[in-house]
């Protein structure tokens, strides 16, 4: 499923031509066909047109308010339509968007907005029937009404696109000469949300943020001025933009983004200030990890994110310092190194511009995913008294719960599918929707493995999918959070695989394994568990006579084993 | 044929811009290159280059200026009337 290059249609009203080139630079690499000029219901409607033909990844639907609602566009030029009509003709605009949708893995559809100044009726606009500011909310709010069910719709917000260009964002001249509805700058900002929103649909959006504390965290040197005298909140307007850079660090955090530690400094003084100064936003238990120490920080990250299990092209590193930024940079080119402002006033507005780390959606996991953390040390803390792994599993209490695949847990299981580098059989990338398509096939069955342990809960970390083929049983996907990598859970999945397929009319389960640069860890896995192997080393087989024995210290619930009742995709959406 | 000196710095820029927006060879772009010499150069890619000329000199072209800009010679004509040395 997982392409190189993603094919992207463009639709629209105006002239999206310029917006192609920008497209077209940096990853991911997108491959873009435009549709027919100011053809949209047309190029909705008929997919018998050659801009389908192949059928892309991601359709763009980019369109001016007053010509996809042509209601709208009399109302802009004083004619009385009534509200009701701008809304009929906005669900009937959604209405095409929804019967392409299916069709493709991503729609992104920019909201509607002016790109040049109108002030409409002027001190009136807002309460006057006619008005052309509370006519377009309106429109967009309806909008968002009608896609939202749709799971891989998605409205980017053009008024960011417009406001970044501020004056240029529409050229009369050139609206003139060739229908360009908007500037140069509108078309790079809108370029880079879409590549944004394609990164992140696609699970390439970034998961931790490794921070420097003196000077980036806070102003001052700790081990210098001591806690007491840091530069954060108070009064002080360098105090202040620290404070400030903290609460938009604390946000990430609420959203899922994990957040880290790596700095030169005395670890006891670093920490000591973490805890105690009244102003800090973020406090210990907020960090998923830390590095503090004088060691190198490019080996402090690279060890520090084998900790948490994550890659380094997951990483963004801040650092107020140039020369540990170019460090990084050179010895570690995967993590992503924002140019860093020297001014702390602009530090929060620096990460809420960086886009990198756009989702699909928040997940439970994703905002308890640092508390997750947190409980992974204390867990490493006690395993330091134990001589033996397994003396040390068996007093962790594991509790796994298995589910078939539900509207309810399908996001998740298409985040894990999409996001799981490590241990993943097959590296299968699949959207929700295709997810949901997959699963409803009566051969196909998908699983999802939820762990928790005396320390907390690990959420939803497991994902295996069988589908039943002329009397083989295959493993498609099987991949497994690497938080919870050895403590038998693995080998939980597989024993619910295989006694599944032991009770059906198979003789075999097979698994192929495709090879990534990342993904060893669930081959050794495979080898070491007792399969058979083919002549060719990647095609592993459990023949069904033999039994797979849950681990002992690993407690199974199975919530429904039967396949839940099969709903059509079609049926929930539309 | 006249003797023409070029602020070496903005025809440099500007030589830069067609290449990249035409996607041909930098060597290609001279004073004398036409419209119908070149390939891409279409009527849309017409106005990307004006508003890559335009975001490079930080200048803003009149409408009756972009038709007058079928030529490289016609393009720099254009610049030094907006005030770029060229």
């Amino acid at each position: 499923m997982k392409t190189d290059t993603y094919r992207c249609l463009l639709i629209g009203d105006s002239t999206l031509n310029p917006l192609i080139p920008f497209l077209q630079e940096g990853p991911p690499p997108i491959e873009v066909t435009l549709a027919p000029f100011d053809q949209v219901s047309q190029v909705l409607l008929d997919h018998s047109l050659p801009c389908w033909n192949p059928l892309p990844d991601i359709v763009v639907i980019w369109t001016r308010p007053e010509r996809a609602v042509p209601a709208f566009g009399k109302r802009l030029y004083g004619i009385d339509v009534k509200d009701r009509t701008i809304i009929k003709e906005v669900n009937e605009f959604t209405a095409l968007i929804a019967q392409i949708a299916p069709n493709v893995r991503l729609v992104l559809v920019a909201s509607w907005a002016l790109p040049y100044l109108n002030r409409g009726l002027g001190m009136i606009d807002f309460r006057h029937p006619m008005g052309i500011t509370p006519s377009l909310m309106r429109m967009n709010l309806q909008l968002t009404e009608k896609l939202k069910s749709l799971p891989n719709v998605f409205i980017l917000n053009s008024q960011y696109w417009i406001a970044s260009a501020g004056e240029n964002a529409h050229d009369p001249k050139m609206w003139a000469l060739g229908k360009i509805s908007f500037g140069r700058k509108v078309f790079i900002e809108a370029a880079l949300d879409i590549k944004a929103a394609i990164a992140g649909t696609f699970g390439q959006g970034k998961k931790l943020i490794a921070l420097d504390l003196d000077n980036t965290m806070w102003g001052g040197i700790v081990g210098e001025v001591g806690w007491e005298n840091l530069s954060i909140g108070g009064t002080d307007p360098i105090g202040e933009s620290f404070a400030e850079f903290q609460r938009a660090l604390l946000t990430l955090k609420r959203w899922g983004i994990l957040l880290a530690i790596v700095s030169k400094n005395e670890e006891s003084t670093a920490l000591e200030a973490i805890n105690k100064h009244p102003e800090m936003v973020l406090r210990r238990d907020d960090f998923a990890g830390w590095r503090i120490n004088w060691n190198d920080k490019a080996e402090n990250l690279v060890d520090l994110v084998t900790e948490l299990n994550l890659g380094l092209q997951s990483v963004v590193f801040i650092d107020d310092h140039p020369a540990e930024r170019a460090r990084i940079k050179e010895t570690l080119p995967e993590v992503f190194v924002p140019d860093w402002p020297e001014d702390p006033a602009l530090f929060a507005q620096t990460i809420r511009r960086l886009r990198c780390f756009d989702m699909p959606a928040i997940t439970k996991e994703d905002s308890v995913r640092t508390q997750q953390y947190v409980a992974e040390r204390r867990r490493r803390e006690i395993k330091k008294n134990f001589s033996s792994i397994e003396d040390w599993l068996k007093t962790l209490q594991l509790r796994v719960t298995v589910e078939c695949i539900n509207r309810a847990n399908l996001p998740r299981a298409a985040q894990m599918l999409n996001k799981t580098n490590q241990f993943n059989l097959v590296t299968r990338r699949m959207s929700e929707s295709e997810l949901w398509q997959w699963s409803q096939h009566k051969n196909h069955y998908i699983w999802l493995f939820r762990v928790s342990d005396r320390f907390g809960d690990y959420g939803t970390t497991g994902l295996a999918s069988l589908r039943i083929e002329a009397g083989s049983a295959y493993i498609d996907d099987f991949l497994l959070s690497c938080r919870v990598m050895g403590r038998g859970v693995e080998q939980t999945m597989l024993h619910k695989a295989i006694s599944y397929v032991r009770v059906s009319d198979v003789s075999r389960l097979i698994g192929r394994y495709i090879p990534t640069s990342k993904n060893k860890p669930c081959a050794d896995f495979l080898s070491g568990s007792g399969f058979q192997q083919d002549n060719e080393p990647t095609t592993y087989i459990w023949p069904i006579e033999k039994d797979f024995p849950l681990p002992s210290h690993i407690e199974l619930i199975e919530i429904d084993s039967e396949k839940v009742n099969k709903e059509s995709y079609e049926e929930s959406h539309i | 044929m006249k003797k023409v000196t070029y602020n070496t710095y903005a025809y440099e820029r500007l030589s830069e811009i067609i290449s990249t927006t035409f996607q041909i060879p930098r060597e290609r772009v001279t004073p004398e290159l036409r419209q119908e010499d070149v390939e891409r150069w279409d009527s849309f890619q017409h106005l990307t280059l004006t508003m890559e000329i335009e975001a490079a000199f930080n200048i803003t072209f009149q409408t009756e200026d972009v038709p007058e800009m079928r030529d490289v010679e016609g393009i720099m004509r254009v610049l030094r009337m907006r005030g770029v040395d060229i």
